[in-house]
């Protein structure tokens, strides 16, 4: 959290300095305290399951308030980004102008986007920080829906009105500007551990996992094998934790390479079953960012990760109260068939089950204020069969403690 | 009929009108990373059999001098055709392009907290089941009539025949002594039948129940698992693109003769268990894309409802002199091919034999031996004919390479002791 916090004051360092000051002073007292509220939170997040994840939501929930609310003061005080505000649409059009706390915090949230916009030309050269986002506390942020009534009416009333949600299950997210491939592969990633974790296949989030991880092999292995056993220091099977985490880490670098390869229209995440018939399918739609604005001087990653959880926790996505068992996860992913990914297995004769329950998160562009003119999209190289389903050849299993 | 039968059966590509041009299948092996488009492999196959005109029998490329088959593709092999010499010019060509899925068996689970599964589920065309179909040998027309059979299902189904009036159930039972294939044959069966339609289904789905695991530790319950079980099935068949094979290996577990319960030796549980199964079977046959193949080694023990359910009721026999030769070649082939039998020498097969009419030469007396130990062995199962130049070498060999003469010698002698060790168990008994 600690990290998240930080990344929010380093996001606006861009912006000018005497705001970016006030911020920092007005947040720094809240950090620090909350910080070891959540670190202890989260220890008992590791213990507790369930009951402790809606208290961490808690404390974010209150976490994200306060900050959007710094947010609000700050952009008044600003009157560019005021303007930048005002000429921008919110993506679900038809929300109503009554101004309730949640709307006012998209709002926010949608205009600091902007306002990140402004000076995401000069950032983007600065690509050592935009791989600094990679949104450590994103996944936990993600439960705050589950905390409270009011946010999540709002998210169902957000998820009916948005005229790209059609089907059942299906969250359109827009972003105010071009994507970069970069991005759609953080994007990707960021997803599959967020469903990873809030589909209780992970105990802790993946960060967090790797953290731990680090922290045990620092102690030493003088704990781990007693007599043959695998040591189970904090009440876990070490060896299935770095088996998955190992998994994952392999099927997160060669969505990287895929991503560097080809595009990659759609992502599918299958939880449990077969391919072809699993109990649970997430789908990460992203072939309309093609017709977006041409690629090259994208938007901010991070911000842009942020608008989309936040897009994801409001429409209530993840959250199934039903218990899950363990099961096992397999990624697949389209690409261009003379792409010559070697890690990927081919499936050419895939099609996306019908019958599972799947959801889609729909992710596209609308031409931003650095793209004012109508320019000619990007056409898709080849026609709409060289793009093939690839399958990654790791199943990453599901562990608890 | 012939001609549309094959419609169904495959893609075709019509020769001129000859009279009755025959059917030759053309299965082409594609390496699993290729990501080559069909057509493309089709063009490229198409070209490579029209180099090589004459064919005779059965045959198989697995090396190519074309840069594009070497690349994608990793083996052309002409089946099931008969022996003789075929003029591909003439012959209907039907290409099924495959590759395989090496993914394990995934398991069903019937309930959230059970962890005992209820069925093992394969994609076909699977990697675990190639070559199964070649390694079986039966009498003539026993693999191709269940072919056939499985064509005409769905022939029946294409052209909406009412199944009021003619009525077929979908079922084969497979029965005969332990150790005859019938359950590897199933496997292969339907391995072959995904190939052979992929061009109709896009992929096919086997699924094995546990017989056991239908049955509830309460009283009641089990007919309602059979239930269960049947409705996840149905899930699958309800995917029209996929072609569902259902085995019930030693179906008599699920359908005990129901007659036997009424001197009170069996639960009524067991009853409900059969009923299940015979009603949910009546509801899924009116799905033309499922087939359901079931085996078992003691027929008088099944219901006769079951029996009567049964459109195809194949008996599979211990392997004839003929066939357990075969197996013997093949198993020889494979071991001069890991070069544990060292140098390799040439065996003739069971045909060329009878052409030769069995005449004692330089040529053929390894290959006339091999027949006298094929002879000896009459009445083994296949399980056991399979094992027999294992334990071959693992009694009577025991040095890392040998030669062919030497170990056809052990394998005499593993045969004479098969048979004297079967001797002592009968007469335990």
């Amino acid at each position: 959290m600690m990290q998240f916090e930080r990344e929010e004051n380093s996001n606006r360092s861009g912006e000018t300095g005497e705001m970016a000051e006030a911020r920092v002073g007005e947040l720094a007292p809240v950090v620090e305290d909350k910080n070891d509220k959540l670190e202890v939170n989260n220890k008992r997040a590791s213990h507790e399951g369930e009951d402790s994840r809606n208290a961490i939501s808690s404390y974010l929930y209150r976490d994200d308030s306060v900050d959007t609310e710094a947010n609000i003061r700050s952009a008044q005080d600003n009157p560019t980004e005021a303007a930048c505000k005002n000429s921008l649409e919110l993506p679900c059009g038809s929300v109503s102008h009554e101004s309730t706390p949640i709307e006012d915090e998209i709002r926010a949230e949608k205009h600091l986007t902007t306002g990140d916009d402004c000076h995401s030309i000069k950032n983007s050269q600065d690509g050592e920080e935009n791989k600094e986002n990679c949104c450590v506390a994103v996944a936990p942020a993600l439960v705050l829906t589950g905390s409270s009534a009011a946010p999540e009416e709002e998210g169902e009333r957000l998820k009916r009105s948005d005229p790209k949600t059609g089907a059942d299950g299906c969250v359109a997210v827009v972003f105010p500007g071009s994507i970069t491939q970069d991005a759609c592969c953080k994007f990707v990633c960021e997803i599959l551990k967020c469903v990873l974790y809030l589909r209780q296949q992970l105990p802790m989030t993946y960060d967090q996992l790797v953290y731990f991880q680090k922290k045990q092999q620092a102690t030493g292995p003088g704990e781990e094998v007693v007599g043959g056993r695998p040591g189970r220091p904090g009440g876990w099977d070490v060896r299935r934790c770095q088996r998955t985490v190992a998994d994952l880490e392999e099927v997160l670098q060669q969505l990287e390479v895929l991503f560097s390869l080809s595009r990659v229209p759609r992502v599918l995440l299958l939880l449990g079953g077969t391919s072809l018939l699993p109990k649970e399918a997430y789908e990460v739609n992203l072939e309309a960012l093609w017709d977006g604005p041409p690629v090259g001087r994208g938007l901010r990653t991070s911000a842009c990760l942020r608008q989309l959880f936040r897009r994801l926790f409001l429409a209530d996505f993840l959250l199934d109260a039903r218990p899950v068992r363990l099961l096992g996860t397999v990624v697949m992913a389209m690409a261009h068939r003379d792409c010559g990914v070697g890690w990927f297995r081919p499936r050419l004769d895939y099609r996306v089950p019908p019958r599972a329950k799947r959801r889609v998160i729909a992710l596209s562009c609308a031409p931003g204020p650095q793209a004012p003119g109508p320019q000619a999209p990007p056409v898709p190289p080849g026609h709409a069969d060289d793009y093939v389903w690839f399958q990654a050849p790791v199943t990453i299993k599901g562990f608890c403690k | 009929m012939d001609g549309d039968k094959m419609d169904v059966v495959g893609d075709l590509k019509h020769a001129p009108n000859d009279i009755s041009p025959t059917n030759v299948h053309v299965e082409v092996h594609v390496k699993s990373h290729s990501t080559a488009r069909r057509d493309d492999i089709k063009t490229h196959v198409l070209a490579l059999l029209n180099r090589h005109r004459m064919v005779f029998g059965d045959y198989k490329w697995v090396e190519f001098d074309e840069e594009f088959l070497i690349k994608h593709v990793e083996s052309v092999a002409i089946v099931d055709a008969e022996r003789q010499p075929i003029d591909l010019k003439s012959c209907c060509l039907s290409i099924h392009i495959f590759s395989l899925n090496d993914e394990g068996p995934s398991t069903l689970n019937l309930e959230e907290e059970e962890d005992l599964s209820a069925a093992n589920h394969w994609l076909l065309p699977a990697a675990e089941f190639h070559g199964i179909w070649e390694s079986l040998i039966y009498e003539d027309g026993v693999k191709s009539q269940l072919l056939d059979y499985v064509s005409t299902t769905i022939f029946f189904s294409d052209k909406n025949v009412s199944s009021n009036l003619i009525s077929w159930n979908r079922v084969v039972l497979l029965h005969g002594p332990p150790g005859t294939g019938k359950t590897s044959l199933c496997k292969a069966l339907a391995q072959k039948l995904s190939i052979r339609l992929s061009n109709r289904y896009s992929y096919g789905q086997f699924v094995e129940i546990n017989s056991h695991s239908l049955f509830s530790k309460w009283f009641s319950e089990s007919g309602k698992l059979v239930t269960k079980m049947f409705q996840k099935i149905q899930q699958l068949i309800d995917d029209k693109e996929a072609l569902v094979f259902v085995l019930i290996d030693e179906v008599e577990s699920l359908t005990a003769a129901r007659n036997a319960a009424q001197a009170g030796t069996e639960p009524s549980d067991a009853i409900r268990v059969v009923n299940s199964v015979l009603t949910q079977l009546d509801q899924i046959k009116r799905h033309p894309n499922v087939v359901i193949l079931t085996t078992s080694n003691v027929t008088e023990k099944i219901d006769l409802a079951f029996v009567d359910r049964a459109d195809i009721k194949q008996y599979i026999g211990p392997p004839s002199t003929e066939a357990i030769f075969n197996i013997y070649h093949s198993c020889l082939e494979e071991l001069m091919k890991c070069q544990i039998i060292y140098p390799r020498q040439q065996l003739m097969t069971m045909f060329e034999l009878e052409t030769m009419g069995f005449l004692e030469s330089n040529v053929s007396e390894l290959s006339l031996s091999l027949r006298n130990i094929a002879v000896k062995s009459k009445g083994f199962s296949g399980r056991a004919l399979r094992k027999l130049p294992f334990l071959a070498h693992a009694l009577f060999v025991k040095t890392p390479t040998v030669t062919l003469e030497r170990f056809m010698e052990a394998m005499d002698q593993a045969v004479e002791k098969q048979i004297s060790e079967n001797a002592l168990l009968v007469n335990c008994v």
